[in-house]
């Protein structure tokens, strides 16, 4: 780097602000790579509401690790949710929308692409080093692989193109390593992808201010990605009525 | 909490850009930077954490004094808990053989040690006068410590890498700072001559790797094969061989930078000791750059759930 470039990128006071930076609350700090505690807040009760969707609305589910097979007791559901499905449901959409609004503030400003990157780096940290929980628990694996789904298709809807690509590339690193074997065949078809498809929907209507045209399109590719090989034909329609379902909780 | 990061220097020049990058800190840092003796600065983080740099001007040069270094700061550290807190910047000049990057600052991503060899006469002294001092002496390197060669006496010394530079490491240094890699080559003598733009020729070309036919070559010819190595640009030092092999040896990879600001051609040593003192201080703020960048990833990890 000659010096001309190296000094304008770190002048004495950029370095300076930078010190100064560090007694700042961590909120002030933008584009570095790193969570704010509000951030991770954020993400972890999303991810939470991820849990209690699957609870809520997958109860039949047989969750398959490895050679182990999990069934979810009813009677477990029943005690920790009492109230009737649809009104769980709506909850959660309702929160959902809220909090999936949030997480996705930090990825829509104005970050250059590497700090971005290094922003989702962080995120998927984050979610590998909840390793030991994914292995104990499989709904807590599904509820992070749909997480990163769902930011991977947030940050896919054209604006971030480069995250999508970098989502995809990376699909073996984020399916196979973090658990060592892949995970979409333990998947419990349908219900967490039709979940994703919900929440997706409600997104796109939340965020869009209205569902035509928006998203449908992007939204039918990263199904087809993700129903790959499970022998369900993505179409429009099936996207769309799974959109209008998300955003009827609006 | 916090971290040491020990900046090493070879020189005087060296040395003063260091001196001048603390100076500049502490007068504009706004009471934010203080001076923690006479070779250290310190600036807190949020909270108690504290980081230190801390100079280290050794005022020698070498393979050997670098390397020693090296193991002597991290020896004194051995029963301190800093130990696993420190990481090793070392800021130097360096040759080329690319005068378009002269003045420039690279990390150091690979070095190969071009050293080992032969001092013999261009001729033999003749008989009436057997005092051979008058003849110029010929300096040549083993080719057999550079490259794989047949027949194959030895395996070549292996090329040294910094993980952190390289990408392979914790972090990508190169990315996240901007600063460019260079591949170096580590002697123990001043180099005055450049490329001859005409690498040896392998007899076998891989894989598993080249091979040459066993021979001595001349500096130009052994600069000219490293460079075919790979494109980054080619430096030359007298350290960074000896840093990167202790940093192996003790484990300190991943703590361990080097960083080289080009203040000589080879082939033109035109250079004055001010141009030199001039481009060292010019781009002393890149150890900045790395120490942000380092502290950057330890703030991350230490944020983790």
């Amino acid at each position: 780097m000659d010096p001309r470039t190296l000094n304008q990128r770190y002048s004495t006071g950029a370095i300076v602000e930078w010190i100064g930076s560090l007694r700042e609350p961590p909120r002030r700090r933008e584009g570095l790579p790193y969570l704010t505690e509000e951030e991770r807040a954020t993400l972890d009760r999303l991810r939470s509401f991820q849990r209690q969707l699957l609870v809520d609305i997958a109860p039949s589910a047989k969750y398959v690790v490895g050679d182990r097979e999990v069934r979810r007791s009813t009677d477990f559901r029943r005690a920790r949710h009492p109230l009737p499905a649809d009104v769980v449901r709506k909850r959660f959409m309702s929160e959902m929308r809220e909090q999936v609004t949030l997480a996705a503030l930090p990825l829509e400003g104005v970050l250059p692409g590497d700090e971005a990157r290094r922003r989702i780096l962080r995120l998927r940290s984050e979610v590998s080093s909840a390793e030991r929980t994914r292995r104990a628990n499989p709904a807590d694996a599904i509820a992070d692989e749909l997480f990163l789904s769902f930011l991977a298709w947030l940050a896919d809807r054209g604006d971030k193109p480069w995250f999508g690509e970098y989502y995809w590339k990376a699909e073996d690193d984020f399916f196979v390593s973090s658990l060592g074997e892949p995970i979409w065949p333990y998947l419990p078809w349908p219900a967490p992808k039709v979940i994703f498809g919900v929440v997706l929907g409600a997104f796109v209507v939340g965020s869009g201010g209205s569902m035509e045209g928006i998203a449908v399109q992007p939204a039918v590719r990263a199904l087809e990605d993700l129903l790959w090989g499970e022998g369900i034909a993505v179409t429009q329609e099936w996207v769309a009525s799974l959109v209008f379902a998300g955003g009827s909780f609006r | 909490m916090g971290a040491i990061f020990n900046v090493v220097t070879f020189n005087e020049n060296e040395a003063s850009a260091v001196e001048d990058l603390f100076d500049d800190l502490v007068n504009s840092g706004r009471g934010l930077v203080l001076r923690s003796g006479s070779d250290s600065i310190k600036f807190p983080d949020i909270g108690k954490v504290v980081y230190t740099l801390r100079h280290h001007p050794l005022s020698s040069q070498g393979n050997v004094v670098a390397a020693t270094a090296l193991a002597q700061l991290f020896s004194e550290m051995a029963e301190s808990e800093w130990r696993d807190r420190s990481y090793f910047i070392f800021y130097g000049c360096a040759g080329t053989t690319d005068q378009s990057v002269k003045n420039s600052v690279f990390l150091v991503g690979s070095v190969t040690y071009a050293s080992l060899g032969t001092v013999d006469l261009f001729q033999k002294p003749a008989l009436e006068n057997p005092d051979a001092c008058a003849i110029p002496e010929k300096v040549t390197l083993k080719n057999k410590w550079l490259v794989h060669t047949d027949p194959r006496e030895v395996d070549p010394l292996p090329q040294v890498g910094f993980p952190l530079v390289l990408g392979t490491g914790a972090m990508d240094l190169c990315a996240v700072t901007g600063l460019p890699q260079a591949q170096t080559v580590a002697t123990d003598k001043v180099i005055k001559v450049g490329l001859c733009a005409n690498p040896p020729t392998p007899m076998l070309s891989g894989p598993p790797h080249r091979v040459y036919s066993k021979d001595d070559w001349s500096y130009r010819q052994a600069l000219d094969c490293i460079k075919s190595f790979n494109t980054a640009p080619l430096l030359i030092d007298m350290e960074s061989y000896g840093i990167g092999r202790i940093a192996k040896a003790l484990a300190l990879q991943q703590r361990t930078v080097i960083l080289r600001v080009v203040t000589d051609a080879l082939a033109d040593h035109t250079g004055s000791d001010t141009y030199q003192r001039a481009c060292l201080r010019g781009a002393r703020n890149s150890i900045m750059a790395v120490v942000m960048a380092l502290i950057e990833r330890g703030r991350m990890a230490s944020n983790g759930p």
